[in-house]
């Protein structure tokens, strides 16, 4: 397949040529992903669908370097993955890409602003201040930034993590079931936040959800099946992503 | 249910490896000690049993050996031999003679280790085996014939007919090297050296003319060994005790084993504090089990199971692991000893061995102390456990159960208040508990002292560890921060893992303050208490009592010297406790320096004595009070007290030299203090003295800096072999480090998976575990500094009156010693570091 590779699209900030993924050996053998080929467009906001096991957390995962192909190839903009050592990785996820995971996405000795900074507390660079100010009130939490974790709710903790995500101005954000764990209010502010991430400060994602309303936000939804793309929707509606599950047979 | 005990030790087994490791060395010590113990006495019954190997009955002069000082024996005459030798059934009969007698060896110097003794004794010119063997040469007659041990003709590169230097305690000669002597087939005892004379050559040479220490006698075949010791009792002079051979070595045996008991003792004192540390390390490890399986035992709960199941399965659990790591810590036991042996040599302790006695007594011990160890420390975690409320089986978020902190503060305090008021009353005002003496009352209260610190040290935890990680903060972008904000983040936890490191430190630094302040005091003693330049006395401590008085003799005669003072040492029994009795001339009195004096210390004669005002407080003695003293060679006397004084240079109990030579046999000078004439300077003093002091060569002459050096390396050797010792105890409060990082690493694994998700590179997880778990290990050592010095100081003040008069804190070696375990915890933190950097990133997210 190493033949089919070309280089990526300018215009995606992630992409996946022929991507698989096996677990296990023999007749344990499991296909998490099967020859997918897959642009993430830059400035946009994309959802990946589809039922358990569908391998939509492994896609994510590889498609964000915390996991490897059995096979194909990823890039994070110009950059291809395959090769890359666990340091040259560490460093393109400090630098490139941003994480919003389904829970424990903060480091509870530190301050909400700390850990919002905390990638450029890694790296010892000094964060730019202003896209820094402007974030947290996009987020709306500059009146916690002193609390500790343990202080916040639920949903003020996770767009802690969101402004985390967004404020080493990241390629790309990888997001998974980020509203998994909130209750419908606290999600759909989180998930407002996002949407505006990407129509105002044009800022790329990718998120993980098998919830329709979540996935509504987004400008384009994936369906994933058996490690395959199955189908795809541009500007979706809960009620038109509805239809299409039950079409599906999710 | 106790079914999936086994099942679930498995599964936490590298939860437990720590644990497991900590109980078996803390076993292993306590094996080891046992067992070093019991090699050394088997060598020492070997020993007795090969020198009366042979020998049927045994005569010897009976005597209170506690009064008996660096071998003092009472002889008998040598015409007993021969009132023997005619009772019926007696075969052959011998007497043996023998005291210290020192090699020079044919480079000048002194043979054999130094450490170990340096003997001399007749070899019996009889038929009967003697426990001496002939490994070449032939047996010395005459008066200027030796045989030595085969590891001196070996270690000295000796050849037969070299002529040897030997040196009594009151006499030198030469000797032609006639042959060389073995003992039942080995070359040595213990490493001490074996000079052998004819019996005559020896009486004459050992200051014991027509006199001998003992007699031995075989019997006729057909003779009853019982019937013929009945017999020579008849025959032999009051006070004289006639047994068999074989309980002679037994007697021996026992009684050089009861003097050297306190080393086992001594050893099985740092075993148990190594083990008591260990209590820390089991205790910390069970609780964090306990709180990390809370939804496994809350599920159980939920189930059914009652609460007393669930203590019962976690001290099961708990049974299984101290019997394990028990029985595996006695195997480790068996290495130790041969360590302990070793670490004993190096601090000059030379004893004889023989091969490893395992009894069945140290196994039970052993195994016994640490399975009960183990699960007392198990005991309160368990009953925690019991707690579990089953609807914590629901809950997502692990519990951090956190008691009060007013309760912690009240306890603690009054704890510490306790602790402190008790040292204080026990130290000062002599006040002890009902029942207990003046020092198991300060060892209760340096206990509670302990017990407060260690409820308090959560406390002030989280603001110590931050400021001790401060330091470190702006060095290393965020891993510092985060390692200081985890290091603070456990406080109980941090505390129990600092104060298994803090008893062990605590220990130290009482000793280190010890060794300065003695250190202290003897620069005080000799810079204000002692007016002689140069001062004489044993190059081996080993070699005697002292040296030949001949020494000082030849050295008061020189125009150099302008005051000689000669000073003698021993003990006896004084109102029912026997102390060290010190001797010196009018001049030694000159010597010294005595800041009060009422009454007199000079010119006591024969009935007086003089004793140092605190003693005499101690004892409720008044001027002109008689005393009664018990010595060895003249029984009960009684001596009136005549002066008392105050001195930086000496204190005690202290009589004239006329009486010293009135009741002790040997009279050897333990020091000689020379001061010089006006206008002479120390070098020109010195160069003079130096042609005798060659002539007398176990004699050393030093000035007083050189003094203060020598004793400096002798306290400073001590504080080696205590720092050796409780190297146990700190080996094992650091693995208890490493424990609680691996711990907390188990915990915190979503946390470190999140941290490299988003960056962090697997050196920066690497760096700041090691920081947390440094920080971790400098408080406590930081606790044990200031516990240390607070108790050394405690102590020394209580001990002024013997002499401890100056309190002196080693800042230096303290300051670096913390630094140094800070840095111990980064090096225990290597590889639970390097696990957790090795963690895959996506595993360590989805951890639960």
């Amino acid at each position: 397949m190493t033949n089919d590779i070309r280089a990526a699209n300018g215009s995606d900030a992630a992409r996946i040529e022929n991507g698989s993924k096996l677990y296990g050996e023999g007749t344990a053998r499991i296909t998490a992903l099967d020859g997918v080929t897959e642009g993430f467009e830059s400035g946009k906001f994309t959802a990946i669908m589809g039922p358990s096991g569908s391998g939509k957390s492994t896609l994510l995962h590889c498609l964000a370097g915390l996991d490897t192909l059995t096979q194909g190839v990823v890039y994070i903009g110009e950059q291809l993955l395959d090769g890359l050592s666990d340091r040259e990785l560490t460093l393109l996820r400090r630098e490139q890409i941003g994480f919003i995971f389904q829970a424990y996405n903060l480091i509870p000795t530190l301050t909400a602003e700390e850990n919002i900074v905390l990638p450029q507390l890694i790296s010892g660079v000094t964060p730019d201040r202003d896209w820094l100010d402007q974030v947290v009130s996009t987020v709306g939490i500059g009146d916690r930034l002193t609390h500790r974790p343990a202080q916040l709710s639920g949903g003020e903790q996770q767009r802690v993590a969101a402004a985390r995500a967004l404020a080493s101005r990241p390629k790309i954000v990888f997001a998974d079931e980020p509203s998994g764990n909130l209750d419908s209010k606290a999600g759909a502010e989180l998930l407002e936040f996002m949407r505006l991430a990407v129509s105002e400060f044009g800022q790329t994602i990718v998120m993980v959800t098998h919830d329709p309303i979540a996935a509504s936000y987004s400008d384009r939804i994936v369906f994933l099946e058996d490690g395959r793309v199955v189908d795809e929707m541009a500007d979706p509606t809960a009620e038109r992503i509805l239809d299409r599950m039950k079409l599906l047979g999710v | 249910m106790y079914r999936t005990t086994w099942k679930t030790i498995l599964a936490n087994k590298r939860r437990l490896l720590n644990t497991f490791i900590s109980i078996a060395f803390g076993v292993a010590f306590i094996a080891g000690t046992f067992i070093y113990g019991d090699t050394t006495a088997k060598a020492f019954e070997n020993l007795f049993a090969n020198a009366f190997a042979g020998v049927d009955i045994n005569v010897q002069p009976e005597f209170d050996s506690e009064l008996s000082f660096a071998g003092d024996t009472v002889r008998m005459a040598d015409s007993v031999i021969e009132d023997v030798q005619r009772v019926g059934g007696v075969e052959e009969a011998w007497g043996s003679v023998g005291g210290f007698a020192v090699i020079i060896g044919p480079d000048g110097e002194q043979a054999g280790s130094g450490g170990a003794p340096s003997f001399g004794a007749n070899w019996p010119d009889v038929r009967a085996d003697t426990g001496f063997d002939l490994i070449s040469g032939a047996r010395p007659t005459g008066p200027t014939e030796v045989a030595v041990d085969g590891s001196t003709f070996e270690g000295e590169d000796l050849a037969l007919g070299d002529t040897l230097l030997i040196l009594s305690a009151d006499d030198r000669r030469e000797f032609t090297l006639i042959g060389v002597v073995g003992f039942g087939g080995e070359t040595s005892i213990g490493g001490a050296t074996f000079a052998l004379f004819d019996t005559v050559t020896a009486q004459v040479f050992f200051n014991a003319e027509g006199q001998v220490d003992s007699i031995q006698t075989t019997v006729t075949s057909e003779a009853d060994v019982a019937d013929v010791i009945t017999a020579v009792q008849e025959v032999v002079p009051a006070g004289v005790v006639v047994t068999s051979g074989q309980s002679a070595a037994e007697e021996q045996a026992r009684q050089v084993n009861d003097q050297i008991g306190f080393l086992t003792t001594f050893l099985q004192v740092f075993a148990f504090i190594a083990l008591f540390v260990s209590t820390f390390i089991i205790s910390n490890t069970f609780r964090i089990i306990v709180v990390q399986r809370t939804r496994e035992l809350a599920l159980l709960r939920a189930l059914g199971a009652t609460a007393r199941q669930v203590t019962r399965m976690v001290m099961v659990e708990s049974l299984i692991v101290g019997l394990v790591a028990s029985v595996i810590g006695v195997g480790l036991g068996l290495l130790l000893a041969i360590g302990l042996r070793s670490l004993l040599e190096v601090a000059g302790l030379t004893l004889p061995s023989t091969s490893l006695q395992l009894s069945v007594q140290t196994v039970v011990i052993a195994i016994l102390v640490g399975t009960v160890v183990t699960l007392v420390s198990a005991f309160i975690p368990a009953r925690r456990a019991s707690r579990v409320a089953p609807v914590e089986a629901m809950r997502i978020d692990m519990p951090g159960r956190r008691g009060s902190f007013a309760k912690r503060a009240f306890w603690g305090t009054a704890l510490l208040a306790l602790g402190v008021g008790l040292l204080f009353l026990g130290l000062f005002a002599d006040v002890s508990l009902p029942g207990l003496p003046v020092i198991a009352t300060v060892g209760l209260a340096s206990l509670l002292t302990v017990l407060g610190v260690t409820t308090l040290s959560p406390l002030a935890a989280p603001f110590l560890t931050r400021w001790l990680a401060a330091p470190f903060v702006p060095l290393s972008n965020i891993t510092g921060r985060l390692a200081q904000e985890n290091s603070a983040r456990s406080p109980r936890r941090t505390a129990a893992t600092a104060a298994a490191l803090m008893i062990g430190v605590a220990l130290m630094s009482i000793a280190a303050v010890f060794a300065a302040s003695i250190q202290g005091t003897i620069d005080e003693i000799f810079d204000t208490g002692i007016t002689a330049e140069l001062i004489a006395q044993p190059q081996n401590a080993f070699s005697g009592q002292g040296f030949t008085t001949a020494f000082a003799d030849d050295v008061e005669l020189i125009p150099e010297v302008s005051e000689l003072g000669r000073f003698r040492q021993n003990i006896a029994r004084v109102n029912e406790s026997v102390e060290f009795i010190a001797a010196g001339d009018d001049s030694f009195t000159n010597l010294i320096v005595f800041d009060r004096v009422e009454g007199q210390v000079a010119g006591l004669g024969t009935i007086g004595f003089a004793v140092d005002f605190a003693t005499a407080e101690n004892n409720e003695w008044a001027l002109g009070e008689s005393v009664e003293f018990e010595f060895l060679q003249t029984g009960v006397q009684r001596l009136e007290l005549q002066g008392l004084y105050e001195s930086p240079g000496a204190n005690g109990v202290f009589i004239s030299l006329e009486a010293y030579e009135a009741n002790y046999a040997e009279q050897l000078d333990s020091q000689v203090y020379i001061k010089l004439a006006e206008g002479v300077s120390l070098d020109t003093g010195k160069a003079a003295i130096a042609p005798i002091a060659e002539l007398y060569p176990t004699v050393k002459v030093a000035d007083q800096e050189e003094l203060k050096s020598d004793l400096e390396t002798q306290t400073f050797q001590v504080l080696g072999l205590i720092f050796g010792l409780l190297a146990m105890a700190l080996l094992i409060a650091l693995i208890g480090v490493a424990n609680t990082i691996t711990l907390s690493i188990f915990e915190r694994t979503r946390e470190i998976g999140l941290l490299r998700a988003i960056g962090l590179t697997r050196r920066g997880v690497r760096r700041m575990i090691r920081l947390e778990s440094g920080v971790i290990a400098a408080y406590g050592a930081i606790l044990g500094v200031a516990l240390g010095i607070f108790l050394a100081w405690a102590l020394l003040l209580a001990l002024r009156d013997q002499g401890f008069s100056q309190f002196v804190i080693p800042w230096l070696w303290l300051v670096v010693g913390v630094a140094l375990i800070g840095f111990l915890g980064v090096i225990a933190a290597i590889l639970p570091a390097r696990r957790a950097a090795k963690l895959n990133v996506l595993d360590a997210i989805a951890h639960e």
